[in-house]
């Protein structure tokens, strides 16, 4: 802005929102064609069956309790929500079937998919993008060792296979509490509570959680190792590579998660 | 990644884990699936049996059939045939319906969901699989039901009789009552 033009200012605007959606289609091309690589090395050579057991360790098995803990408060709390509605119908036994339709269908697979991103995802990030900046991964290549496949790979596996049960615990986990819950505290009568549930909840609502989350769990897997590979400019590339991981994960879960129901109901 | 210690025989701590894990999660996949999505693994014992009805009303696909309240069945596909609604009833082996079922469409409760009441008749012989139930009743309109409660005279909509007589509102009533045992020719048996 040295006000040698009048349009300087104008043109800056139109410049800099010029720049960031060529920045924005850049990236999501960049991206989708990293999943396309890493979805590549899941047919080349050796399976590295003990990476992926590690990852689904780390991913899957290590996020049950934090997934357990949002899970058991999300149930409380829609059933409590839900009670105090209902109960103006004289219909609060159907406070089973809310809890349960709405957990197994959309509140399981998102907040299944948040948590993880939130946990492992950032995680996955922070790890590769330390290697990527302190040059491990030309290390790798040097050594011809595909990072691709080295890294990303089993973690796509590892996320591809915990998000479903991951997802399916939560349902669990909530329709529990609620179930207790509802029957200590609130009063329900127990056998009509798990019977809405049971009629209430079909295999086609069991299906797209499932389908969502292992959704999900390609998005998680995809973003975090892209950020973690992309991250450059020390340590603080590597912060701002991990803050972005968790931001586009939960923008993309929930974006997606619309798409999919829309698309699968 | 970090290896962890080499302890339970061959596998390391972080295999056993992920194992735990993935053998917890597929059980808890399979009973969210098995016992609250009643997803079918081994093929129900069904048999199908075909029922035409005017006016299906809210029915939906998978509804249940039930015979005294109890559920026998479900609704397998509800399409059009010949201008009326072809429903197929899944039917649970175990249930024989004689020849003389009449299928009924009703609802649960007040604005509850449809179902598929069936009252069995009392002929020698039974419906087999590709069989139709020839007797049916259409689904009660429930706005119908309460403009003649509130009005005392049938919609022309329902009951699309362009020849009836006008009935005074006494009369109708009478014709109302008369109408109510008809709605299940079988209540009152024993």
């Amino acid at each position: 802005m040295n006000g040698s033009s009048p349009y300087a200012l104008p043109a800056r605007l139109l410049g800099s929102v010029g720049r960031g959606a060529f920045r924005f289609v850049g990236q999501s091309g960049r991206m989708t064609l990293f999943l396309g690589t890493v979805g590549r090395q899941l047919f080349r050579a050796p399976l590295r069956l003990l990476e992926i057991v590690s990852q689904v360790e780390f991913i899957g098995a290590q996020s049950v309790g934090v997934v357990v803990l949002s899970a058991v408060f999300t149930g409380l709390v829609l059933a409590l929500q839900g009670y105090n509605v209902l109960v103006r119908f004289g219909s609060e036994n159907l406070v089973g079937s809310l809890v349960a339709l709405s957990l197994i269908r959309e509140l399981a697979p998102v907040l299944t998919a948040l948590m993880v991103s939130a946990r492992a995802g950032a995680a996955i990030t922070a790890t590769i993008g330390n290697m990527a900046v302190t040059e491990q991964l030309d290390a790798l290549r040097s050594i011809a060792v595909d990072p691709h496949h080295y890294l990303a790979m089993p973690r796509l596996v590892a996320s591809v296979i915990a998000m479903p049960l991951l997802t399916a615990l939560f349902s669990l986990a909530g329709i529990a509490a609620a179930y207790l819950f509802g029957v200590s505290v609130l009063g329900l009568d127990a056998l009509a509570f798990m019977s809405n549930v049971r009629s209430s909840v079909e295999w086609s609502d069991v299906s797209i959680g499932l389908w969502k989350g292992v959704i999900f769990g390609v998005l998680i897997a995809m973003i975090s190792t892209f950020r973690g590979f992309q991250a450059a400019g020390g340590a603080r590339g590597v912060g701002l590579a991990t803050s972005r991981t968790v931001v586009e994960t939960a923008v993309l879960v929930l974006c997606g998660d619309y798409v999919v129901t829309a698309l699968l109901s | 990644m970090s290896e962890g210690r080499p302890s339970f025989f061959d596998y390391t701590r972080s295999e056993i884990v992920a194992g735990l894990f993935v053998i917890l999660g597929l059980a808890g996949l399979g009973y969210l699936s098995i016992s609250i999505g009643g997803l079918r693994v081994l093929p129900r014992e069904a048999y199908r049996v075909k029922a035409r009805f005017s006016n299906v009303g809210d029915l939906k696909g998978r509804a249940p059939v039930k015979i005294a309240g109890v559920t026998i069945g479900r609704v397998e596909s509800i399409h059009l045939t010949e201008f009326v609604a072809e429903v197929e009833l899944g039917i649970n082996q175990a249930v024989r319906l004689p020849k003389d079922t009449i299928a009924s469409i009703s609802t649960a409760g007040l604005l509850g969901d449809a179902y598929v009441a069936l009252s069995p008749g009392g002929a020698e012989a039974e419906l087999k699989e590709g069989d139709r139930i020839s007797q049916t009743e259409p689904a009660l309109n429930m706005a119908d039901l309460v403009g003649r409660a509130a009005f005392g005279a049938p919609s022309s909509a329902s009951k699309g009789g362009e020849g009836e007589p006008k009935l005074t509102p006494e009369q109708d009533d009478k014709r109302d009552q008369k109408q109510e045992p008809r709605q299940d020719p079988r209540e009152d048996r024993p």
